[in-house]
């Protein structure tokens, strides 16, 4: 669907940013037509807990050596290992994102928009050293925030995953040569 | 056998119906997301292809539809 998305001439085509969010989301026509009249919106339901898609699981972080008293106390529950995907590369991310059912489409393109914003504003200051580089991380920070606050509910492995990558994330967005490969 | 097909394909509309969030859900999350208050969505009209008028229970009126650009739009009605 998304054909008009298709159509978007992205600058920085496959830029991970991008990548992040909707690019090739379905658009949003997610309605089943509500009747004419204005439709009476259901009763409100409570978010269950979805079983989340299977994610390839990226190399763990270091494993730190267990505190031997943990291990030695019977009856305590050992702490739970690292989540498979606690650490995603941006491109991973971006794909999951894309797919997550958590995110409704609007809410997808409202966020892709931002994301443009953002990745427009450090094109600039890429190419021109200029501009004010505290604004673009705050405005990174709010897009990461809202998405994790979106995705806390249905998806949490995800949310986590962000929230553990995302200073990584805007490490490579402001190195220059990172954006430039991501660019590309 | 028609019973079981007419089941599977009940169950499966049913998964598909909570696969992604409901309209007004994604209505009122992305007037959230821009900062617009409404409260709760009370109703919503769809105008035409993503295209709706939102109608908050705090009183406030919305026109929520895709502008140019592939950009959401919203319009205080």
């Amino acid at each position: 669907m998304f054909a008009r998305s298709a159509r978007i001439p992205f600058g920085l085509v496959g830029l991970a940013a991008c990548a992040l969010l909707a690019c090739g989301e379905p658009e949003p026509e997610p309605a089943p037509a509500p009747p004419a009249a204005e439709a009476p919106v259901p009763p409100e339901r409570t978010p269950e807990p979805r079983a989340s898609a299977p994610v390839p699981a990226p190399a763990p972080p270091a494993p730190a050596p267990a505190p031997p008293e943990a291990a030695a106390r019977p009856g305590t529950p050992a702490p739970a290992p690292p989540s498979a995907d606690s650490s995603l590369s941006l491109e991973e991310l971006g794909q999951r994102i894309r797919q997550t059912p958590a995110i409704g489409a609007f809410s997808k393109l409202s966020l892709k928009n931002d994301l443009d914003d953002l990745v427009d504003g450090l094109r600039n200051y890429h190419a021109r050293k200029e501009g004010d580089l505290e604004d673009l991380h705050q405005r990174y920070e709010a897009l990461v925030l809202k998405l994790i606050t979106l995705l806390e509910d249905d998806e949490p492995e995800l949310a986590l995953a962000l929230t553990r990558s995302r200073e990584r994330i805007w490490s490579r967005l402001v190195d220059p040569v990172e954006f430039a490969k991501l660019s590309t | 056998m028609s019973r079981i097909a007419i089941a599977l394909g009940l169950s499966l509309l049913a998964l598909a119906a909570e696969a992604a969030p409901a309209v007004p859900e994604d209505l009122l999350a992305v007037l959230t997301l821009r900062g617009k208050p409404c409260g709760k969505i009370a109703s919503f009209e769809r105008k035409g292809e993503s295209d709706y008028i939102v109608t908050c229970t705090d009183g406030h009126k919305y026109r929520v539809f895709i502008g140019p650009g592939d950009r959401v739009v919203i319009e205080d009605k």
